[in-house]
């Protein structure tokens, strides 16, 4: 087991890949009750299209990582979540663009539910009977996301950036796509994606990490797994160029929803790269976009914005977009301002530095919450990087750094816009 | 066995200090408790709202957020709640310990909150009129915006119709067409009726102790709460909660329906109960809500979503355990309306009957236990906790509070399920296309 030591968070991670190919990452955080563990696998929304290693390629119903993360939980012997009750754990899962994410917390019977866990993930029990079920609650699901503006205004954007790419599917589907899943699309994405070796465990909480590695490489040592075969992943082409500029939507709301970003398509990077990038993208937009920057203040009393204004940034190996906004009483007059805002900033050094030591302290920060630690760190580690490293990238990056991201990434050929807007606003 | 809250009470201010070295962050609280009452509830959101932006001192939102920043990012937060006929208003900070930043920040985190609190952004005797009509603006495209999200939309409804006689059918953040009556005098003027009949709470838990907290605070605007000052005959008297078995529930309930623009259905279910957090049944209801919509084993979920695959979430939650209220939501298709109802009602009567496995409990108390457990493993859960349980008179340990849950029958939870009835049925759906 190597251990590596922070001193900066004060924590301890310990880390093995054991001889099946599962990475097992631990952190022990002592005078915590809670223990929390994820089961991760490297296969999430986007992943729809994929040639397996004897060459036949296979391309699934949108939505089918999301609907085996539900249909998980079902086996033969009942409903899993009920094993982990019983347990007294709390179990979750849920699905990401390119991970799908199996989860407990709990503070009693820590074995059983690692074992619980383990094993409820690494064996698939798909039946039309209950596939069928499963479609009539997942379609309520994606009701209520079609309900809901933000989720409508965030995919609306992602439609208009991604003329080919999946991450303009919304993560669970259509009703209509979901209505084309079966048993052998199921365990055919299970047996490629669902193998040890594209696989990660995160436990982080308070209990003893030789017991706990133990535990796992017991568990795992008692199944036999053949090797992994390679697949390919395969993607559309997608242009540098969005779909299209702006993105008009129309569903009820009591004022606009403004969210606009930049398309940015790159080399594959990942690992420091993509961590460089991020840390100097989200150091530039705090500095325009947080609520200490003039340029909020000032849209702020414009009453362009409202408290519920924010921005994000989010990296993938061949593509970085960014989205930043919320209600506002005028979508056009907001975009403008903001363009002429933005082209007009400059970040200055003391500005820079004081938003490094608000970084700091966030980062630190997160290191109060288990669940954020080991989500943050499985998404980063699918994509070659280190959570870790985050707090000496940020420490180490210089003003020049970030500018030189900044100029790559905001392109105003790349600008893409989604509104949100009532049936009857005809402003 | 966990470390208590160490407690000292100076005048007006009470503090409550945990020790601990748990977390990488000294995290505080403070609570402002105050009337809910329709005349005064817009006056307190707006001196919330502002609070959040300037104060006496940091008079420009940029150079208050700015002093933030510099506190290496300090977490600050303002926000409201409403617990009974109490507008209760919560200024957190999160603050990086010493060892992380190299730099002692409690001291100026907690003048930081006291300015804010107790020294207003005024001038000439008014608040300052730009913020205030920022303010003002905010609040009511936030009144606005909660049509926006459906089911909190739905849940609104259902709780302004069910308490239509009672504070707590009120918005916290106020009443829209108030909003302009309260100019910078006027708020001032009820400012400072509000900080001398607030009832204070500070809670600290992080890298510290009851001792230093209170060396500090005397350096801070906190000072004019610790010491009896020309203004104590103000003092609030004690104001008696409405509680549960005081209200005189619907015999039948009654039944709302509205039309709006929804892909989906919500149906709601407001209901009452003289099992408030003071009644010696109380773990008891807790148990009940577990059981009957609080977990993913319960029987609303296992009957409305897993049975009959009508709603991808159906629940239940205790509301207000002061005022004895349970709301019960769900999405469906419209057209499933009675049959959901029918099934819903179904699990109530089934409860009332004592018809609860050994597995219902046994699956029930372990996730009640272990959420209870794992409220230790948050600065700010230990607080709400702590703050929850002096709200109704008592001052249990966190091992107490497991045994209480342990040792709930399944006669007692029939017990509480007998209390609770059904005040109202709330259903919100899509508007119908009506042929000429």
């Amino acid at each position: 087991m190597i251990v590596h030591n922070y001193e900066m968070v004060q924590e301890k991670l310990y880390q093995r890949t054991l001889s099946n190919g599962l990475n097992v990452f631990l952190m022990p955080k002592s005078g915590f009750t809670k223990t929390f563990m994820t089961f991760s696998a490297k296969f999430g929304s986007i992943d729809t299209h994929f040639r397996a290693a004897d060459g036949r390629e296979h391309v699934v119903p949108d939505g089918i990582a999301h609907f085996l993360e539900h249909k998980m939980f079902a086996k033969p012997e009942g409903d899993v979540f009920n094993e982990f009750a019983q347990q007294g754990a709390s179990a979750n899962a849920f699905t990401s663009f390119d991970c799908t994410t199996y989860l407990f917390s709990c503070s009693d019977h820590l074995q059983a539910n690692v074992n619980t866990l383990l094993n409820f993930v690494q064996q698939p029990y798909f039946v039309p009977d209950n596939i069928e079920k499963e479609k009539g609650i997942i379609e309520q699901e994606i009701l209520m996301y079609q309900d809901n503006p933000d989720w409508r205004l965030y995919f609306g954007l992602l439609n208009a950036m991604f003329q080919q790419h999946p991450l303009r599917v919304d993560i669970a589907g259509s009703v209509s796509s979901i209505k084309q899943i079966d048993a052998d699309s199921l365990y055919a994405c299970y047996h490629q994606f669902y193998h040890p070796q594209n696989m990660c465990v995160f436990v982080v909480g308070g209990f003893e990490p030789e017991q706990m590695m133990q535990w796992i490489e017991d568990n795992q040592a008692s199944k036999t797994f053949v090797p992994m075969e390679p697949c390919t992943r395969l993607f559309p082409h997608e242009p540098a160029e969005p779909l299209m500029p702006r993105n008009d939507i129309r569903i009820e709301v009591s004022q606009p929803k403004l969210t606009f970003g930049f398309k940015q398509v790159h080399p594959v990077s990942e690992g420091d790269d993509m961590l460089e990038r991020e840390s100097a993208l989200s150091i530039y937009f705090q500095s325009l976009f947080s609520a200490s920057s003039p340029v909020y203040q000032r849209l702020y009393s414009e009453q362009l914005i409202t408290t519920d204004f924010s921005f994000s940034v989010e990296t993938y190996p061949e593509f970085t977009f960014s989205m930043i906004g919320g209600d506002t009483p005028d979508p056009d007059r907001l975009l403008t301002l903001v363009r002429e805002l933005i082209q007009s900033h400059t970040l200055d050094e003391s500005t820079f530095q004081r938003i490094k030591k608000k970084s700091l302290g966030l980062f630190i920060r997160t290191f109060n919450s288990p669940s954020a630690i080991a989500n943050s760190f499985t998404g980063y580690y699918f994509h070659h990087s280190d959570f870790m490293n985050i707090y000496n990238v940020q420490r180490n990056i210089s003003l020049e750094t970030v500018m030189r991201h900044v100029n790559e990434h905001v392109n105003w050929d790349r600008l893409v816009t989604a509104v949100v807007r009532s049936h009857d606003d005809v402003s | 066995m966990t470390e208590p809250f160490q407690r000292a009470e100076f005048h007006r201010l009470k503090v409550h200090v945990l020790p601990t070295k748990q977390f990488k962050t000294n995290s505080i609280s403070l609570f402002a408790s105050f009337p809910l009452t329709e005349e005064t509830v817009t006056g307190v959101s707006l001196i919330a709202h502002v609070m959040r932006r300037v104060n006496g001192r940091y008079r420009v939102p940029q150079t208050f957020r700015e002093q933030l920043e510099e506190m290496f990012g300090a977490g600050f937060a303002v926000d409201m709640q409403k617990r009974a006929n109490q507008q209760i208003v919560c200024i957190s900070m999160d603050l990086i310990r010493d060892e992380f930043s190299g730099v002692s920040l409690l001291a100026d985190g907690l003048q930081f909150i006291f300015e804010c609190l107790c020294l207003p952004p005024v001038g000439d005797g008014r608040y300052l009129e730009h913020v205030l009509a920022e303010e003002r603006r905010t609040i009511e495209l936030k009144l606005a915006a909660v049509q926006n999200d459906k089911i909190q939309y739905a849940a609104k409804r259902c709780i302004e119709e069910m308490c239509r006689h009672e504070p707590y059918r009120l918005s916290v953040n106020g009443i829209g067409r108030e909003l302009d009556v309260w100019d910078g005098e006027r708020l001032y003027a009820f400012y400072q009726r509000w900080l001398r009949e607030i009832t204070v709470d500070l809670y600290i838990c992080g890298d510290t102790s009851l001792t230093q907290v209170t060396d500090i605070l005397h350096s801070t605007d906190a000072r004019q709460l610790m010491e009896p000052g020309p203004f104590d005959k103000y003092l609030a008297k004690d104001i008696s909660v409405l509680s549960g078995s005081d209200h005189i529930a619907n015999t039948s309930p009654k039944e709302i329906s509205e039309a709006f623009e929804v892909n989906q259905a919500k149906l709601n279910i407001g209901m009452r109960t003289s099992v408030t957090g003071k009644h010696p049944l109380f773990p008891a209801l807790r148990m009940f809500n577990g059981i009957f919509g609080g977990f993913a084993h319960s029987k609303l979920f296992m009957n409305v979503r897993e049975k009959h695959s009508l709603a991808y979430y159906v629940s239940s939650r205790v509301l207000d355990s002061t005022l004895g209220l349970l709301l019960v939501q769900s999405g469906i298709d419209s057209a499933k309306k009675t049959l959901a109802l029918e099934i819903i009602q179904q699990q109530l009567a089934d409860m009332r009957n004592g018809h609860i496995t050994d597995e219902e409990l046994a699956l029930t108390v372990q996730l009640t236990l272990n959420s209870i457990r794992s409220t230790q493993d948050s600065a700010y859960e230990r607080i709400n906790v702590d703050y929850a349980e002096l709200q109704h008179g008592r001052e249990r340990t966190i091992e107490q509070m497991m045994r209480d849950i342990e040792t709930v029958t399944i006669e007692q939870i029939a017990e509480v399920a007998s209390s609770i009835q059904t005040d109202l049925i709330y259903f919100l759906h899509e508007r119908k296309e009506v042929s000429s």
